[in-house]
């Protein structure tokens, strides 16, 4: 046994153990992207599949070097790119207290900035009652269009100017803005997701309706922020 | 040591801890993807020195031999093949990521036999041949077992999640038999190659080549059929070993390739994958054992008979969505189960839409995850954090336990087994498997296509609970029934 061979089988042994130990503890919810994450790093054998380019000078030497790296780079970019994708959607988490904090602000500003009596909502809720409280668009072109790019483009046109009103902590006009305005890019980008903001703009409303029963549990999730995340 | 091996060798140094550390960050949500970043510049640190190592021959690197032909496959197969893994990764949707997992698997495999495959051919073809060492026939033979069962093996995984293959265990006559002996011919195959190939004849060498090539197909052949007899439930489990599997065979191919950072990375995966797969394998509360056995026909013993009233004659109650509607709106804690039927469905979506309409309507909603809900453990977070739900609202077994103790109703949407009482008594095919107590809530909702057994093939006890109501409807159909509802019933209000 060469030195050189027993020095490998030796950081073959400890890589193991590595291995073992790295893992041992980890919450289920991270089992899937720890997954995908080491087969990632399997990958490494596009190093492999480039050493034995070098050396191939056959043709069957070029099939096996053109099979071999071809399979490790699907291996190394895909595995890395589908991981980093699942981590992502994780990510999105930490910015949503802010976000979260902003919607009780601008939803309970929506019906205090209503002077018309809550309820009486047809289909299409936000789209009658957003435009009177903000004052910007004409409410015929809402009533016109009452697909899902015209209507959340209203429900959050209402914001802006209900917390001008309201004025409520400096934190939660802060979050709220950004959350808005990522809304609109959503909207005019009319994306997939805009469906589900006409249903954030459906659900936003009915709290008029509910806030006498329930006044306490605002609507938790904020259209803003639910709508702007669509864009990715 | 020459100055391109010195650079080669604290660059694969670099990247060695470059995975370890990456793995190590992913151990949190917090830091997982920074964790994944580092990895992924440790890897792309080692393959850009590899270059180094073909320029420089004269300082101990491999040189390139091959001219402009060898230069053209290298890169045709990188760009083909990175081309299409970027494509697949970046559209793939969420819910058929475990199947993309196990294809990027089945490459890898592939690519660590053809690697030594490659190299072995070459020591073969040469001109002077006087028997191949130990140091080099034993992880050839070894690579090439794993890495082609694991190829094999892992496309067999990805079709049966995608359904190109049935996804219920498949025998046939014999086929234990035929599994048995192409796994002995692919050994015996395995052994000629290291014990012959270190004959200086020409016999030996001619021998060496047929016993490589036979144990490629036997070991592929292995592959098949290792994995045509294992249902579709246990794929996650079968794709994690498959994966610590390819681990090895990438170390064994830097054996043969004399890489250190290869050897260094399979055995960080081998190890890791081994353990990933036995965590997976706890929360079903199965061995790893019985679930490559059970394709055998030996795990899967006859599951005992439900308990009292759990019969098929069993009444249950069946309610429709209107009902279900004014329950839920009516609710001041609702916690939503969801399971491997949901993912199937790929109905997160509605899911989250139906959360998100009653928590405007101020139900307080949380989601209850078994840790083996959907196709893999975590799989159903993910998807959950694809329809944009909270990270906070997403509550792992014991707290959400405390919550089903609290809650005044539970909507199940294709749970089955996670949800079944008879877990808590011995006897069943999955006592003393953790499960949510869903029988715990005051009332329970189940959103489900038939009475259909789970993976397990016994009789939910919850079902035939009074306080059940069943929803007989497809996940993804069943929600959106629910919503309608309960909007109606919102605005109506």
């Amino acid at each position: 046994m060469t030195p050189e061979l027993a020095s490998s089988i030796s950081i073959f042994v400890l890589a193991l153990l590595v291995g073992f130990e790295v893992i041992s503890k980890i919450p289920t919810t991270l089992h899937t992207p720890m997954m995908s994450g080491a087969n990632s790093i399997h990958g490494v054998v596009l190093v492999g599949a480039i050493l034995v380019a070098g050396l191939a000078d056959d043709p069957l030497g070029y099939v096996l070097a053109f099979l071999a790296s071809a399979f490790a780079a699907m291996n190394v970019v895909g595995g890395y790119v589908v991981t980093d994708r699942m981590l992502g959607m994780f990510r999105g988490r930490p910015p949503s207290p802010p976000a979260n904090e902003a919607s009780p602000s601008a939803s309970e500003a929506s019906p205090s900035a209503n002077e018309a009596p809550p309820s009486t909502n047809g289909a299409s809720p936000s789209a009658n009652e957003a435009p009177p409280s903000a004052n910007e668009a004409p409410p015929s072109a809402n009533a016109a269009s009452p697909s899902a790019n015209g209507t959340s483009p209203s429900a959050n046109g209402t914001s802006p100017s209900a917390e001008a009103s309201r004025a409520p902590e400096a934190a939660g006009r802060a979050g709220a803005a950004p959350g808005d305005r990522k809304a609109v890019v959503a909207d005019s980008a009319n994306t997939a997701g805009a469906e589900r903001g006409t249903s954030e703009a459906d659900g936003s409303p009915s709290t008029p309706g509910a806030a006498p029963t329930r006044p306490a549990a605002g609507p938790r999730p904020a259209a803003g922020s639910e709508t702007g995340e669509d864009d990715r | 040591m020459s100055a391109t091996l010195t650079i080669t060798w604290l660059v694969y140094l670099g990247a060695a801890v470059c995975f370890v550390l990456g793995l190590h960050l992913m151990r949190s949500p917090r830091t997982a993807r920074r964790g994944n970043v580092v990895s992924a510049s440790g890897m792309a640190a080692a393959v850009l020195v590899t270059a180094l190592l073909l320029l420089d021959e004269d300082g101990g690197g491999v040189g390139w031999h091959g001219g402009v032909w060898a230069g053209l496959t290298l890169a045709g197969g990188i760009v083909v093949g990175g081309g299409y893994g970027l494509y697949a990764a970046r559209r793939v949707r969420m819910t058929a990521m475990p199947q993309l997992v196990s294809l990027f698997n089945a490459v890898g495999g592939g690519a660590a036999a053809t690697v030594a495959l490659a190299d072995a051919s070459r020591e073969l073809a040469a001109g002077s041949w006087d028997g191949l060492p130990a140091s080099f026939s034993v992880p050839v033979a070894l690579d090439v077992l794993i890495g082609a069962v694991t190829f094999s093996g892992s496309l067999v995984a990805a079709g049966k999640l995608q359904g190109w293959v049935p996804g219920a265990p498949i025998t046939f006559r014999g086929s234990r038999a035929l599994a048995l002996v192409s796994a002995v011919v692919a050994v015996a195959a395995g052994v000629v190659v290291a014990v012959v190939g270190s004959g200086s004849s020409d016999g030996a060498r001619t021998a060496t080549t047929v016993a490589l090539v036979v144990a490629v197909a036997a070991a592929l052949v292995f592959g098949v059929l290792m994995v045509l007899p294992i249902g579709g439930a246990d794929m996650p489990v079968v794709i994690s070993l498959l994966n610590a599997f390819t681990g090895l065979a990438v170390a064994m191919a830097g054996f043969v390739v004399d890489n250190e950072v290869m050897i260094v990375a399979g055995a960080l995966v081998g190890a890791s994958g081994s353990i990933l797969t036995k965590l997976m394998a706890d929360a079903m509360n199965r061995s790893v054992g019985s679930i490559l056995l059970g394709g055998f026909g030996t795990g899967d013993a006859p599951s005992a008979p439900g308990g009292p009233g759990a019969g098929p004659g069993a009444t249950v109650r069946t309610v429709d969505a209107d009902d279900v509607a004014i329950q839920l709106a009516y609710a001041h804690r609702v916690v939503l189960v969801p399971g491997y039927g949901l993912a199937a469905a790929q109905a997160q979506h509605e899911l989250a839409e139906l959360a998100n309409l009653l928590s405007s309507h101020g139900v307080a909603v949380s989601y209850a995850i078994h840790p083996v809900a959907g196709r893999m453990p975590g799989h159903m977070n993910v998807l959950l954090a694809e329809a944009n739900v909270p990270y906070e609202q997403m509550k792992e077994l014991e707290e959400a336990n405390a919550e089903l103790d609290q809650c005044d109703v539970a909507l199940v949407v294709g749970a089955n087994d996670v949800t079944n009482p008879a877990a808590r008594r011995p006897g069943t095919a999955i006592s003393g498997m953790p499960i949510l107590d869903v029988d715990h809530a005051r009332s329970v909702v189940v959103v489900k296509r038939s009475m259909g057994h789970g993976y397990a093939g016994i009789d939910n006890e919850l079902y035939s609970d009074p306080r059940t109501g069943m929803l007989f409807a497809d996940a993804k159909d069943g929600l959106a029934q629910l919503v309608a509802a309960v909007k109606e019933y919102v605005s109506a209000a």
